[in-house]
């Protein structure tokens, strides 16, 4: 098939992390918080400005994630990421927006592949009373940004 | 074995208890909370940083508020234990059931935490309490308090020798972790409560040091391995009798480092 354009729902998007031994998962996500970077703004404005105006310093990228609680073997998020939360190993994050289907290469994409030094980290991991987990993504110190392509991000 | 997959809150169970009393609460046990864990994180950025970042620090971990009913003879219950137990240091364990009750091989999530308070709600409706926790400071070896059940709820009449109740990890670790268990039933002399360790699932030795020594009522506990203890891939529940006993009701499960 080749990739779709125009416009979609949330149902084609998949949300891909690594797991503890670092293969990407796809895990069951009912909600994400924020995709995208957002760049800091500096007022550099100086009195005779005839406006006010900023400069883009150094932007950021954090997101929550929800979803239902799912411990099957390898891909269910509370198997994926009890075992990564908390820790400092940076992992690669990719979330694939497909058109109208199942992803293909060509669609859009926000990620970051992983390697030793890129990647996010998960901050925290919380299980509700009605089986539903939220967890916080933050980006690992020095990492490469994570982007938007339409490729994926591994 | 446990099931995988999703699941609805009916099928939580929460145990707990101190050295001196060890309770299914499930029972009375309306809702958890939450629980979770969450680290410290300061995000910053050199010059030549393409994005913000930081390095996670130390690890708050959380559960409650704990809702309960209200439930008392005075004595034994949970709200006489619990309100009973305000200020001191409690062991909470929670299965988390797919689906079915928790059995070997289910989720837990458990730890010691201290109970900060026991307050009865002003509602309308059946009367029930509020339990705040906080975690116990100081004896925590281990950040992350996710495991497995060895022993769903249940009487044991005997010593385990069975070979098909077994929880697999799929290769052995070298970071030890924690044996955490709840008895709450002896009839008579006392039961020990421990865990066996197997590298092929067949034969299976004590895991040392994962042990609740021998009780003599109803209990609550956790005990630390060593952070570098070799635990095997195979666990087991263990339990001895002794000094007359002849049926001892607990739950127990292992968090791995």
């Amino acid at each position: 098939m080749t990739a779709n354009t125009g416009r979609t729902v949330n149902k084609y998007t998949l949300v891909y992390i690594d797991d503890s031994g670092g293969t990407l998962r796809s895990i069951p996500v009912n909600s994400i918080g924020g995709v995208g970077l957002e760049f800091e703004e500096v007022d550099q404005s100086a009195w005779y400005d005839a406006i006010k105006g900023v400069l883009l310093n150094t932007p950021s990228f954090a997101t929550t994630i929800t979803g239902p609680v799912d411990t099957t073997a390898d891909t269910g998020s509370h198997t994926v990421l009890s075992a990564v939360a908390g820790l400092n190993t940076p992992l690669a994050f990719d979330v694939r927006i497909g058109i109208r289907h199942t992803w293909e290469a060509g669609e859009p994409t926000f990620g970051v592949t992983g390697t030793a030094a890129n990647g996010v980290l998960v901050k925290s991991y919380k299980i509700n009373d009605d089986m539903t987990y939220s967890a916080d993504i933050v980006m690992f110190a020095g990492s490469a940004a994570p982007e938007w392509a339409t490729t994926a991000h591994t | 074995m446990a099931n995988t997959g999703r699941t609805v809150s009916k099928y939580t169970r929460l145990y707990g208890g101190t050295a001196a009393f060890g309770l299914d609460l499930s029972a009375d046990t309306t809702a958890f909370g939450e629980i979770g864990l969450d680290a410290d994180f300061t995000e910053n950025a050199a010059y030549s940083w393409e994005v913000k970042g930081g390095i996670l620090g130390s690890i708050t971990q959380t559960l409650g508020p704990i809702n309960q009913v209200i439930n008392s003879d005075g004595t034994t219950l949970a709200h006489d234990r619990l309100a009973g137990a305000q200020g001191t240091t409690i062991t909470l364990l929670l299965a988390l059931g797919i689906r079915q009750a928790p059995t070997y091989g289910t989720d837990i999530v458990a730890g010691e935490w201290e109970l900060k308070s026991y307050v009865r709600d002003d509602t309308d409706g059946m009367v029930t309490a509020t339990i705040q926790l906080a975690k116990k400071a100081g004896v925590v070896n281990y950040p992350r308090f996710f495991g497995k059940l060895l022993h769903a709820l249940g009487a044991e009449t005997a010593a385990n020798t069975g070979t098909t109740v077994v929880v697999n990890n799929g290769a052995a670790s070298a970071a030890g972790g924690y044996f955490v268990y709840c008895l709450t039933a002896v009839d008579a002399g006392t039961a020990t409560l421990s865990v066996d360790e197997s590298a092929d699932g067949t034969t299976y030795t004590a895991l040392t040091g994962a042990t609740s020594g021998a009780l003599a009522a109803p209990a609550a506990g956790i005990v630390h391995l060593a952070t570098d203890a070799a635990v095997k891939q195979y666990l087991r529940f263990q339990v001895a009798l002794a000094g007359g006993a002849s049926t001892a009701t607990f739950v127990s499960g292992f968090i791995r480092g």
